[in-house]
């Protein structure tokens, strides 16, 4: 199986304390996989340490054999809700034509083509009639697929979306693991941070346990066993479920 | 009569930057670093002052680009390395080095100089006409308005050319960042931009009522538009709306014309609140208090 994103040694400090602990682990190409862990466990500053979006300590990240910085193009990410300012004065259209923003050229004005596929992705996450929405006028589920949508517009190889199901219905939840599935069946790599287990037994093909170390990594079946669960969120989650 | 519109002018001159670099500062909450910049500029033009022995521009402008970019990196400084919460570092930048300025001038500017305390603090609009720009006969404007419109026309290509990057930078940074936008670039950009306001626009409405400039116009504007580009426009108008109501009321019942604009505003900011088609929330309150609602209504 191809390697989507190869990392070894990844340690990440936060002021004095240490969130992450020599983290070497592999995402493999054309699946979904799930990076799980209870709250406070690392999972975002994992996603933002492999993205160069928070400073590490050491180790190394690949991705598909490249360097961050070039493949970088090729990546989407879909942030955190609450790294989002919802009264910020944008549409929703607007927000999915950042996807189509050259990064050395950001000055370049957007072309027709780019308008184009921005409507395209909108009709894909069935978003069409409120293009021109302030954002923060969708309920939660439909800002996810704005961003989706963004990640969509980008035409990325691999996404990566940090906590997509906090704080939406599950209507919303099944539209987008529907999408994730078909952006899956196209070849595409995704990777979803999400904090329970609810909804990974049906829908990640590989899980990667967190807890501050690495607890487990491969497919679901393999990880998501009893103790491995114990490992990453303690007995007194085990006790809740049962 | 003449002197009306040169008022009119004037104040807009000052208010008009003031209004498009308060919407990038409003919607990114930097209120306060704004607050900051406009008062930590003091130091670095009594420094300048005295230094140059004049009140020209150029060393002003030296000045206040060092003391801007001074608060910048102290403000980062203590936040990041030594790990001070944001408004605690906020706060003792600006007063330390606003204070500063006070002393300075108080140790060494003296009575006679061009420059004290109650024109750094309050500015005078009135007094500021006077200092007109006249060649040949011809009057060319006061020195404010020829000073703040180089920053106003540099200000609009920034806002115009870098408009994508300034979207980014405000709603997503950590998207831009992602995609390698220097948004660091943007946040600097935007300081030394506000230094120069700041110091070219002190002595029309001080260091204080300049606040109420960059905040309130764009605060109202942000009450009534969903795109970024209306917000600019509409605070902008706003501004110039201001300036002439200020002026007109001023003439009228005369009083001191700058606080009476920032009260205009201020006025215009509360009814704008209550009119408000948004009645913006924050998104968390907003998504707490009707989880879901909009999409079964919709």
């Amino acid at each position: 199986m191809r390697k989507a994103i190869k990392i070894e040694n990844l340690t990440v400090f936060y002021r004095e304390m240490l969130v992450l602990d020599r983290i070497s682990v592999t995402v493999n190409a054309g699946r979904i996989t799930g990076i799980i862990g209870p709250n406070g466990s690392g999972k975002s500053t994992f996603l933002k340490g492999i993205l160069g979006i928070t400073p590490v300590k050491q180790g190394q990240v690949s991705f598909f054999g490249n360097s961050f910085e070039k493949f970088r193009s090729k990546i989407a990410y879909v942030p955190q809700r609450e790294s989002i300012d919802w009264d910020f004065p944008i549409t929703v259209s607007e927000v999915v034509e950042m996807g189509r923003i050259i990064p050395k050229k950001w000055w370049v004005r957007t072309t027709s083509a780019d308008k184009e596929i921005v409507k395209e992705t909108l009709e894909k996450v069935q978003l069409s009639e409120f293009s021109t929405r302030q954002i923060g006028q969708l309920s939660g589920g439909q800002q996810q697929r704005v961003f989706l949508a963004r990640a969509l517009a980008q035409e990325a190889e691999l996404i990566i979306m940090d906590e997509p199901f906090v704080g939406i219905d599950m209507v919303s939840q099944e539209a987008i693991l529907t999408i994730v599935c078909k952006l899956r069946d196209a070849g595409k790599t995704i990777v979803i941070v999400h904090h329970d287990l609810s909804v990974v037994a049906r829908y990640f093909d590989d899980v990667i346990l967190l807890n501050k170390k690495l607890i487990a990594s491969g497919a679901q079946e393999d990880v998501l066993k009893p103790e491995n669960i114990e490992k990453a969120y303690g007995m007194t989650f085990l006790l809740d479920k049962q | 009569m003449e002197n009306d519109v040169l008022m009119v002018l004037t104040a807009c001159s000052v208010a008009i930057p003031a209004s498009l670099l308060g919407v990038l500062l409003v919607s990114k909450s930097l209120v306060m670093v704004g607050d900051a910049i406009s008062h930590a500029v003091l130091p670095g033009i009594v420094v300048a002052y005295l230094l140059s022995g004049t009140r020209d521009s150029g060393p002003m402008l030296l000045g206040a680009a060092v003391t801007g970019f001074l608060t910048t990196f102290l403000i980062d400084f203590l936040k990041r390395k030594w790990q001070i919460q944001e408004d605690a570092a906020i706060g003792f930048t600006f007063t330390f080095l606003f204070a500063t300025g006070v002393l300075l001038i108080a140790l060494f500017a003296g009575k006679n100089s061009d420059l004290d305390q109650e024109c750094v603090l309050y500015g005078d609009l009135e007094t500021s006409i006077l200092d007109q720009v006249v060649v040949g006969g011809y009057l060319y404007g006061t020195r404010a308005i020829l000073q703040l419109l180089p920053l106003t026309i540099v200000l609009l290509l920034v806002i115009v050319f870098g408009f994508k990057g300034w979207k980014i930078w405000v709603f997503n940074p950590d998207f831009g960042s992602f995609i390698g936008i220097p948004v660091r670039l943007f946040h600097l950009t935007l300081m030394l931009l506000l230094s120069i306001h700041a110091v070219l626009s002190f002595e029309s409405v001080g260091v204080i009522l300049v606040v109420g400039l960059l905040v309130l116009p764009a605060a109202t504007a942000l009450q009534f538009s969903k795109t970024l580009s209306r917000t600019f426009y509409y605070s902008a108008c706003i501004g110039i709306i201001s300036c002439i109501l200020g002026v007109l009321i001023g003439k009228w019942i005369n009083i001191s014309i700058s606080p009476l604009i920032v009260c205009v505003n201020g006025l215009i900011f509360l009814v704008s609140v209550i009119l408000s088609p948004f009645r913006r929330k924050t998104g968390q309150e907003q998504n707490a208090a009707n989880p879901g609602f909009q999409e079964y209504k919709n």
